[in-house]
């Protein structure tokens, strides 16, 4: 829009309780995402920031353009406003806790000897996810000696999975990890820069998968455990059942599909059976 | 203090509320019927209210509960009422939760297959305010039916 | 180091080279057979096959296992075309509420094929057809769906009915909407929840 704004009056500073609710609605049927009244404040930040960015004049214009916007793009602004779009080390590291204390020791029970555990990031983007999973089952998994683990690392974008297979990473990627996995699993090119030692580096498979396509999901098999997190936000309807149809396929009977932080499988599909553990809620495959 | 009236023979729904805040999990697809829900049983009625979409997010909200009562609806995406009923009563921890089914759905058949998955109570909409105040004090074991 | 590498390439022992197209007569045929891991891995082949729609279809009829559900509707969507939408419209009347609703949503999410389809159900003399029709217009079908239901909310005497488009209208409504609503609590007898609906949606609609 061309007309200069000097935030006057015509800038609204509050979203009404009717706003929030029209808007979560629509999010949760769009994307899959769904916030609580417990987000409230956050999520009226959100919208007000983006109000103002896109320069409507109105919360309620702001929802029309949402709806029908036909590019989509939007709709990308706001999910990267309510998402981080940005991975980095131990994100949403609940779920490793959970793959370690109650997913894996379920996986185990059923596995003959000599079998491997196979874990699969998709998407993996530059690589932070899967070395967490990594370097976290090597330091909390108990029975971690005891199989062989193989992880799989996955995304569309060759771009990042070079970067992801390079490895190297800045000071905002790995803050929040603790020192000790710091010395343990990283080197220092540079007083400013981490980078995975190379026997970690070496015992991932990286691999360019575009989800949506079925005939390269349907090469994945036997896959106990997939992480898809924060990608299936991005996707309409059809696309989001698509993937999770693969993902049912790419699985083992009993196997594990862990969504990420506000995502879920609610408004995606009806094949996983729901899962409630200590530190999380997760999809499984019926074993049957 | 005096006595507790007994809700039903008072006939006065201000008195028609548990006796403790009862949690109850309103799964319905349309937004306007859980905000309907919602006002007529959070405020009055002096229940804590969730809400859920469909079958799977009640199951995951069910299982992070405790709840004392669910209203489901039955026409629901993914999961419908009747698959959520037949998967709560066969899972450990929630089996035993009681369940109220409101739907648009009228014919015996429709009430016979929510009885057989297990539904408790079965209510066809639309459903006015006292009713569902009643039938979800009932329900709660808030008061004696 | 416990960790060990993956296979690479396929990344996956039962991976390998694409198997070739299947076939037609075997797939077609496990479609009914007794376990639902067979019938599920024919509901995806099938895809390959445009012209088994009406198989497809037949095959959701009468298929309970959601698992295999879910990939017959799938393939019905992407095979898409009108043939695929008029497979999907006569299951919203289907007696499982799964099947309904798996249709109603297939349906939106076909875009411009599935408004005849629209059009006629929403008409429908069955209300809970009428119900469930308007799920439809939630999705990407395009044309007038929003005027239509304000047009038929001027109609329309079923409470029940009423209330689904209102909720419906509440999403995807504009300021024009408003009018349709207010009309509808002076037509009809009163009712809590249908006053309820109208308020409500009246304050959740766009004023400009
Ligand atoms: C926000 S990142 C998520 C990274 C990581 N899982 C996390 O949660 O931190 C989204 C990633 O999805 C990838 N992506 C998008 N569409 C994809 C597709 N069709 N198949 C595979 N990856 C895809 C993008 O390339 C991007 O790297």
């Amino acid at each position: 829009m061309a007309m200069p704004r000097t935030g006057g009056p015509s800038q609204p500073d509050a979203v009404t309780d009717e706003e929030f609710a029209r808007f979560c609605e629509f999010i949760y049927r769009r994307t899959g995402l769904s916030y609580g009244a417990s987000k409230r404040y956050f999520i009226d930040r959100r919208i007000l920031e983006r109000v103002e960015r896109s320069g409507v004049s109105s919360v309620q214009s702001y929802l029309a353009l949402l709806r029908f916007d036909s590019t989509g793009r939007e709709l990308e602004e706001i999910i990267n406003s309510l998402t981080v779009n940005e991975t980095y080390f131990w994100r949403e590291e609940y779920q490793f806790a959970c793959l370690a204390n109650s997913i894996l020791p379920e996986v185990v029970r059923t596995k003959r000897r000599g079998e491997p555990v196979r874990i699969w990031s998709l998407p993996c983007s530059t690589g932070e996810e899967p070395y967490s999973i990594a370097m976290w089952l090597l330091e909390n998994w108990a029975d971690v000696d005891q199989y062989d683990v193989e992880i799989i690392a996955s995304d569309i974008d060759t771009q990042v999975l070079a970067a992801a297979r390079q490895g190297l990473y800045d000071a905002r990627s790995v803050q929040r990890l603790p020192k000790w996995v710091l010395d343990r699993y990283f080197e220092r090119p540079t007083s400013d820069r981490w980078r995975i030692v190379d026997s970690l580096r070496s015992s991932i498979e990286f691999t360019r998968i575009n989800a949506s396509d079925r005939a390269q999901m349907a090469k994945m098999t036997d896959i106990d455990v997939i992480f898809c997190r924060n990608m299936l936000i991005y996707f309409d309807d059809v696309s989001r059942r698509e993937v999770a149809d693969s993902m049912y396929s790419s699985l083992r009977p009993g196997g594990f599909v862990c969504l990420g932080h506000s995502e879920s499988m609610s408004r995606i599909s009806p094949l996983f059976a729901v899962r409630r553990f200590a530190d999380a809620i997760v999809y499984q495959r019926p074993a049957r | 203090m005096s006595p507790s009236p007994n809700p039903i023979t008072q006939g006065n729904d201000a008195h028609i509320r548990p006796r403790r805040p009862k949690r109850l999990l309103i799964v319905d697809d349309a937004a306007l019927v859980r905000a309907y829900y919602r006002q007529a049983l959070e405020q009055p009625g002096g229940y804590t209210v969730d809400e859920a979409f469909n079958g799977i997010e009640a199951l995951e909200k069910a299982l992070s509960g405790p709840y004392d009562l669910i209203l489901v609806d039955v026409n629901m995406p993914k999961m419908d009422g009747l698959t959520f009923v037949r998967t709560l009563r066969t899972t450990e921890e929630i089996a035993c939760l009681p369940v109220m089914m409101t739907s648009t759905l009228n014919r015996d058949k429709d009430i016979a297959a929510a009885r057989a998955v297990g539904v408790n109570l079965y209510l066809v909409k639309p459903i006015s305010v006292d009713d569902l105040r009643l039938f979800a004090a009932i329900m709660t074991g808030a008061t004696e039916p | 180091m416990p960790l060990v590498k993956a296979p690479s390439g396929a990344a996956a022992p039962g991976g390998g080279p694409a198997r070739n197209t299947p076939n037609r007569d075997a797939v077609l045929a496990d479609l009914t057979a007794d376990t639902p891991d067979t019938r599920r891995a024919a509901a995806r082949a099938c895809r390959a096959f445009p012209d088994a729609v009406a198989l497809i279809a037949k095959r959701l009829e009468e298929e309970e296992d959601t698992r295999v559900v879910e990939a017959l509707v799938l393939n019905l969507v992407a095979i898409g075309g009108p043939a695929a939408a008029a497979a999907l419209a006569p299951l919203l009347r289907s007696d499982r509420a799964g099947c309904r609703f798996a249709a109603a949503e297939a349906l939106a999410d076909m875009g411009p094929d599935a408004l005849p389809f629209f059009d006629a159900l929403i008409r429908d003399s069955d209300p809970q057809v009428r119900i469930m029709a308007a799920e439809i217009a939630r999705g990407r079908v395009g044309g007038a769906v929003v005027q239509t239901l304000e047009h038929l909310l001027g109609m329309e005497e079923e409470i029940n009915v009423c209330c689904a488009f209102i909720d419906v209208l509440a999403e995807t409504g504009t300021a024009d909407t408003a009018a349709v609503l207010t009309a509808v609590l002076d037509r009809l007898p009163e009712d809590q929840f249908l006053r309820f609906s109208v308020e409500t949606a009246l304050s959740r609609l766009p004023t400009d």
